[in-house]
């Protein structure tokens, strides 16, 4: 039986300090569910855009993560964004709700999604994360065993151990 | 008298479009103000970096197109080189700048301003979205997504990676394009090409029920600028600047775009980030010195993009291509330019069809597959201006560099500021067609949406976290009162 396999989006601009933070955290979460048996494509975008749902739709993989930063947010967060509602917009720029509910209207492709977030808050022009960025990441083994831990089990293999 | 409203940019918080209405005191629209909100700072950010590096940066000014600022500044570099680049890297560079037109015009044209053509200006809004274009036409939403695909998977041939694409450098490309991936873009176009053509076709059918719209959406006479081949071909790339009126006068024959400055200047107002490109010759004249009174600058207004490229060429250059611009021109009499920013849509899709069937030609060049590719050079001079055509316009990098390349001033015009004066007149043609006393609503707001949608803005697409563009629209009276508040999340 092959790995599982995931496809991450790291999203943002690499150029706007805090706003790059989501291809660092795809980087970190990728690295962290490679020792826990998953592969993982990474893919960094500067934002969502709607032909993502039919690559995701074409992409044979087992679940979709979305790496980001979030403006006031307090701590790093990982939520489950299969089935929710997304506010549809009329911008260049695209939830990652949005583009999975698109896949799965346009395409029938319907897979687990996660958001992983951290928060940002200097998003002047530099390529740094601010220290509260940084700090956020210590949550991402966490991550790593929710999205581990769903992914095996659809699979019935019990998640390996965390190295954390 | 109107009272005049500034608004502070300091409290602004980027990415929001916001729209102030003035009304006189008789409580007819007066003015529309389009304020667009950017960190400035871009320009100085660079100061201090080599210009070798200015593509890569540049490209992330615009997550949708990269490729734009790619080519702008790695003209201007080729400039600070002093060379020419080799044939075949040009023609590797216009390659990628088509696929980028193709995949920029098809998100804008499907999914951003699709609901509203396709499925009516009044239809529910609750329907009028991605989701009630996938019930009602399937096939046309996975038509968009193929179109812009095709553009990425291009791009992503060429340079490597669709998003910000390291391949385009001062002095030509840095990878050739093998014979398998020109097999690989020869078997998608077929597809593409007849994607388009149904899209030409679903528009025109529609035309005549957008009769109104095409009154009030951006409809007065103004300059048009972009790029044309020197005998007045449409231009994407290369070439010289060509300005014409309305009535069809060629203002500007074919400057040489590094002369820019001698014909387009800068205006700056309190109230937005964004700057006020203008045709200074007609804003000027007159004045013989003299300082400028305000809004002089309004009378050099021009639009750029799609409908201006379309409108100044003396043809397209392509089979297909040239029998829709005949078409179109009969939507404005004779000699005379389509003057209505409602059609940039329909220009859209003939650039769209345009770009394919030069890539078309282009993979069958023998010489595309060639591996001289880069010409290399030290710095022969300490100006560079690099200037292409962006999906929304024409586009301006000008770079300062010292002895050892590393920029000492940076200055960039973007495309979507020199359509600045036209969306604002845009706006405010539209308001003063809706606004019906002092309350504003969802039917208006839909209006003047996508009376800006037509210019296919390119607004804080530089920072995904807080750029979502929600859209706020103020009624303000003409002592200054706010009268009413619209506001839709982006």
């Amino acid at each position: 039986m092959t790995e599982p396999s995931l496809l991450i989006y790291g999203i943002g601009n690499q150029q706007r300090n805090d706003d790059g933070a989501g291809a660092f955290v795809a980087g970190v979460v990728a690295a962290a569910l490679k020792r826990r048996g998953i592969t993982s494509e990474v893919h960094l975008v500067q934002q969502l855009t709607p032909d993502l749902a039919e690559e995701i739709a074409e992409s044979h993989v087992d679940g979709i993560v979305f790496a980001d930063v979030e403006v006031d947010a307090i701590a790093g967060a990982i939520r489950s964004i299969v089935g929710i509602e997304a506010p549809v917009t009329s911008s260049h720029s695209w939830s990652p709700a949005l583009i999975l509910l698109v896949a799965e209207r346009l395409y029938g492709c319907r897979l687990p999604a996660w958001l992983v977030t951290v928060p940002g808050s200097n998003f002047a022009h530099g390529e740094t994360i601010s220290p509260a960025t940084h700090q956020a990441l210590g949550s991402v083994e966490a991550w790593a065993d929710v999205i581990a831990r769903v992914l095996l089990e659809s699979r019935g293999a019990a998640p390996g151990p965390s190295l954390a | 008298m109107t009272r005049t409203i500034t608004i502070d940019p300091v409290t602004r918080i980027e990415g929001h479009a916001k729209i102030t209405i003035l009304l006189d005191d008789d409580g007819h629209v007066s003015d529309a103000r389009f304020h667009v909100v950017e960190f400035r700072g871009f320009e100085k950010f660079c100061e201090g970096r080599s210009f070798w590096e200015m593509p890569g940066i540049t490209a992330r000014v615009c997550g949708i197109c990269p490729v734009s600022h790619l080519m702008a500044s790695a003209k201007a570099g080729d400039a600070i080189l002093g060379v020419s680049i080799p044939p075949t890297a040009a023609k590797l560079r216009r390659l990628m700048n088509w696929a980028q037109m193709v995949q920029s015009h098809a998100l804008s044209f499907f999914h951003l301003s699709g609901p509203d053509l396709l499925l009516g200006m009044d239809s529910d809004p609750a329907k009028r979205n991605v989701f009630g274009l996938i019930d009602k036409y399937p096939d046309v939403a996975r038509n968009g997504i193929r179109l812009r695909r095709f553009g990425q998977k291009v791009i992503s041939i060429l340079g490597g990676q669709s998003v910000h694409p390291a391949w385009t450098v001062p002095g030509g490309v840095r990878e050739p394009l093998s014979d398998a991936n020109r097999s690989v873009i020869r078997r998608m176009l077929p597809e593409a090409l007849d994607i388009t053509g149904l899209a030409l076709d679903m528009l025109k059918d529609a035309i005549d029920d957008y009769r109104d719209e095409e009154t009030m959406y951006g409809n007065f006479p103004s300059l048009f600028m972009g790029l044309v081949t020197p005998d007045g071909g449409l231009e994407h790339y290369d070439g010289v600047l060509r300005i014409v009126d309305s009535d069809g006068n060629v203002l500007e024959p074919g400057i040489s775009p590094a002369r820019y400055r001698e014909v387009i200047g800068e205006a700056v107002e309190p109230w937005t980030y964004l700057k006020f490109p203008y045709y200074k010759p007609l804003a000027l004249r007159g004045l013989n010195g003299d300082a400028p009174p305000p809004g002089y600058y309004q009378a050099g207004m021009y639009r750029v993009g799609p409908l201006a490229r379309v409108n100044i060429c003396d043809y397209a250059g392509t089979p297909r291509a040239d029998a829709e611009l005949r078409e179109f021109r009969r939507l404005a009499p004779r000699g005379k330019l389509v003057s209505n920013s409602f059609h940039y849509h329909y220009a859209r899709l003939i650039e769209i069809m345009y770009c394919l069937e030069r890539i078309a030609e282009t993979v069958e060049d023998p010489s595309i597959t060639n591996d001289r590719v880069r010409s290399h050079a030290a710095v022969n001079n300490l100006v560079g201006v690099g200037v292409s055509e962006a999906p929304r316009g024409t586009l301006f990098h000008e770079y300062h560099v010292n002895e050892d390349g590393i920029l000492q001033k940076v200055n960039m015009i973007i495309a979507t500021g020199h359509n600045n004066l036209a969306m604002n007149r845009t706006v405010k043609q539209i308001a003063q067609f809706h606004i019906n006393g002092h309350k504003l609503d969802e039917g208006m707001l839909n209006r003047v949406e996508h009376g800006i949608r037509l210019y296919d803005p390119c607004l804080s697409c530089s920072t995904h976290a807080i750029g979502h563009m929600p859209m706020v629209i103020e009624l303000v009276a003409a002592d200054g009162e706010v009268l009413d508040c619209l506001r839709r999340d982006g």
